[in-house]
């Protein structure tokens, strides 16, 4: 191997601690260069995006104190979160999902009159991740918030722009699986005011795993009968386009009125073009304990989980002191760039003019000139 | 549409999910050493692989689907969708110790558990309150109670011969262990409509 004698040097004398010296702890991430560039550059295009429609930014922090978010976490997502002690004692926890740390800021700074109000965010998070997951990249959250409208008219400008990004990044071949958490509360609101609270996560997890045999059990345990136990199954384990949802319509009386909403999402996308990109999925209910209405996400062939997640939580801003509706989406971006790699012109220019006169002073103003007209000069 | 690849665990099971893959019609031999084979007729590349490597091929998407005994998945973090359960291969994970020996969960001392399967076990008895101390062993768990590691093991248990041959009997079953089809989530969502064909070829009637 290429390996100079200086590093041969640092590897001696960093002998005592080699496994820290190779490696960055789990959880995080280093790239740079050609990579980098890439990164951001997809980015920039994606912000320009964001701000044709009329979103602005919003810098969150890296850390908040843990207590205030401690209840609108899910355990499995509780798990993955970095947590310190800062110098006062108090318990921090660092930003591992922007929309909570989001929420928290708009709660406290807005008022009615802002309203609606359009945010986007580009940042790092962090998450742990089990040495197995070498394919996870949950780096980095790009995404967009619309603070102040309910209704299909928001919901369909979020599912819209994020579909629009994707195109935007050249990333044509996605599947965007809409499903609903209303839909799912309120086929199991009897059930799950009955248990008083601890099976709503079990059944959420079961329903966004596709654990069939584990949801009919939990619910055989909650005392639902076998014929409606067959029917929440089957309207769970769902998906397709708009038009055949009429298959499981009548299963569920209680679901009526998600399902016909679903259908009125779908139609209104098939009839802008994205009938081939968009399918109902209702076992996309959210991982997010704070979803209250539509919720969905975006796969791509190659990348083993969903690449973007979002949906509608209209109480999540009333904890924070401002009761408004809400809507997002958000994109898991180092999952993706690998994906978009070259073909989409996001990589640096080849074309190079490399200038080195002998007299440094005319090389410099030369590179001036040409750097004017747009070339990319090194000296 | 691609062909769908398909892992086959290597071992244990090798045998019967052949032998059931053909009962549905699919053409599946591998001669000698090789461990890739292609069903041209059906559209689908079987490969085979260790066992417990498994997760990892089908987590990551080399192969889109395969298949794999619960008791591999318990050790994974990997998240994967359970698509169908096979008709064979169920076992029982079950914790056992010498004739007689009682687990009484009323003492404050952890209990003392050899096992290959350390995460499952944990979570196991944690959820139930019951503290333990785990000794991860790679095989010949029975070994452990009789010499005098452990009290306890927990491990799979399909006849229960080797149990009885070292004079240790079944406590308790912790959980039934099954076979299934496995994909990872994005797999399963972007192509549900072929293996969800599939699912219902392998669910059939011979």
């Amino acid at each position: 191997m290429g390996k100079s004698k200086d590093y041969q040097d640092i590897v001696n004398y960093r002998a005592g601690s080699m496994d820290k010296f190779l490696q960055i702890p789990r959880g995080t991430e280093s790239f740079s260069l050609e990579e980098a560039f890439v990164h951001r550059k997809i980015n920039e295009a994606l912000s320009e995006l964001f701000y044709k429609w009329g979103y602005l930014p919003i810098e969150t922090p890296m850390f908040d104190f843990y207590d205030i978010y401690r209840s609108m976490l899910d355990p499995a997502i509780e798990e993955k979160i970095y947590k310190l002690i800062d110098r006062d004692g108090d318990l921090l926890m660092l930003r591992s999902d922007i929309t909570l740390f989001m929420a928290k800021q708009m709660g406290l700074s807005l008022s009615k009159e802002d309203l609606p109000v359009r945010v986007c965010y580009s940042d790092a998070i962090l998450r742990y991740q089990s040495r197995e997951s070498i394919s996870h990249n949950e780096f980095f959250q790009v995404g967009c918030e619309l603070i102040g409208r309910d209704g299909i008219r928001g919901d369909l400008e979020i599912i819209l722009l994020l579909l629009e990004a994707f195109m935007e990044i050249g990333v044509l071949d996605i599947k965007l699986h809409i499903g609903s958490r209303a839909l799912f509360d309120s086929v199991l609101s009897e059930v799950l005011d009955r248990d008083g609270g601890g099976g709503r996560s079990r059944l959420l997890g079961s329903v966004i795993s596709r654990e069939w045999e584990n949801l009919n059990r939990e619910m055989e345990n909650l005392g639902v009968d076998s014929s409606a136990r067959e029917s929440m199954l089957e309207v769970f384990s769902f998906i397709g386009s708009g038009k055949e949802l009429s298959r499981i319509k009548g299963r569920i009386g209680r679901a009526k009125e998600q399902i016909d909403y679903l259908e009125e999402i779908y139609s209104m996308l098939e009839t802008l073009g994205y009938g081939d990109v968009v399918r109902i999925d209702l076992s996309e209910v959210g991982l997010q304990p704070y979803y209250t209405g539509l919720s969905f996400s975006v796969y791509t062939e190659g990348v083993d989980s969903a690449v973007a997640a979002g949906g509608r939580y209209n109480e999540l801003l009333k904890s924070f002191g401002f009761d408004s509706p809400a809507v997002g989406f958000s994109i898991l971006l180092r999952k993706l760039e690998a994906k978009i790699g070259k073909k989409n012109g996001f990589l640096p220019s080849k074309e190079i003019v490399r200038i080195d006169d002998s007299d440094f002073i005319t090389s410099y103003r030369r590179a001036k000139e040409l750097r004017k007209e747009g070339k990319i000069v090194v000296l | 549409m691609k062909n769908i690849t398909i892992a086959i665990p290597k071992g244990r099971l090798e045998k019967d999910i052949i032998s059931y893959f053909r009962s549905r019609g699919f053409d599946i031999s591998f001669a000698g050493r090789e461990l890739v084979f292609s069903d041209t007729r059906n559209g689908v590349d079987f490969i085979l692989v260790k066992n417990a490597d498994l997760p990892i091929y089908v987590a990551n998407g080399i192969a889109g689907l395969g298949v794999c005994g619960e008791d591999v998945l318990l050790e994974t973090n990997y998240q994967v969708y359970k698509l169908f359960k096979f008709p064979f291969g169920g076992t029982k994970m079950c914790i056992a110790g010498i004739k007689g020996t009682v687990l009484d969960e009323s003492e404050c001392k952890p209990v003392r558990i050899a096992t290959k399967f350390p995460g499952f076990t944990r979570n196991y008895f944690h959820s139930r309150g019951i503290p333990v101390e785990i000794i991860k062993l790679s095989g010949s768990i029975e070994l452990a109670p009789i010499l005098g590691l452990t009290h306890f093991i927990v491990d799979l248990v399909q006849t229960g011969k080797t149990l009885k041959e070292n004079n240790l009997e079944i406590i308790d079953i912790l959980k039934e262990i099954n076979v299934y089809l496995i994909s990872n989530p994005a797999y399963y969502k972007l192509n549900y409509r072929g293996v969800d064909a599939l699912i219902t070829r392998l669910s059939g009637d011979n």
